[in-house]
């Protein structure tokens, strides 16, 4: 089963949002130590430690983790993907 | 006012990004809420709740809303803190929302929050602006 890749520890680095896109498309990321816009609560910045293609292995890693953190997706959301809420 | 560029899904909803802090103030969870009007209370997908230590199995209650396919029983949770458009709530109650794992939305932004900020969705411009009118939380009784 695959577990999603881990970043190598010692090799993080704080990235935009931008730079996450650009590196690590089409994946879930799982970020920490997140910097947020405090006037728009949006994310600035942060620190990839996990990515994958599947969401359920960046959801085990939030679970294991205890701090500030975001999931974010870097793909297209597709196009059929239609909701009645 | 604050301003914020507006962020749809392709389908047209519109996203707001939040951050949903647990019962321990070191612990917070960026996610992603679909602007929902027509919801009476907000709503956060299970996962999320769990990982920031709320007990989603034994909730304290349970509300009765009501749906397009009748009445539902949805679990309720009292957040320490909600963050959105750059305003704070506190001690706010939300909706246990069961997704699928896959599912690209954590959940609803409903009126318990919109109720206190005047807020514009300008889709020319692609932004939205917001400012806070009440200082309490609109309280949702059964």
């Amino acid at each position: 089963m695959n577990h999603g890749n881990m970043v190598t520890p010692g090799t993080e680095r704080r990235m935009t949002i931008q730079e996450m896109e650009d590196k690590y498309p089409n994946q879930w990321l799982f970020i920490v130590d997140c910097v947020i816009n405090p006037e728009t609560t949006q994310l600035v910045s942060g620190i990839v430690t996990v990515w994958s293609p599947s969401r359920r292995d960046v959801d085990k890693a939030s679970g294991e983790y205890v701090g500030n953190a975001a999931i974010h997706y870097t793909g297209e959301i597709p196009k059929d993907r239609m909701y009645l809420l | 006012m604050n301003e914020i560029p507006l962020k749809r899904v392709p389908s047209g909803l519109i996203i707001i990004e939040t951050v949903v802090h647990g019962a321990n103030n070191n612990n917070s969870r960026r996610i992603n809420l679909a602007l929902d009007t027509g919801a009476s209370i907000t709503s956060v997908r299970s996962k999320t709740l769990s990982d920031l230590k709320y007990d989603v199995l034994n909730p304290k209650e349970s509300r009765q809303f009501f749906t397009g396919n009748g009445p539902i029983e949805m679990k309720c949770v009292e957040l320490s803190m909600l963050q959105v458009l750059g305003h704070d709530f506190k001690n706010m109650l939300v909706g246990v929302f069961e997704l699928p794992e896959d599912e690209y939305i954590d959940g609803l932004l409903g009126q318990d929050i919109l109720s206190n900020l005047d807020i514009v969705i300008n889709t020319t411009k692609n932004k939205i602006l917001t400012r806070r009118i009440k200082t309490q939380e609109v309280i949702i009784t059964p």
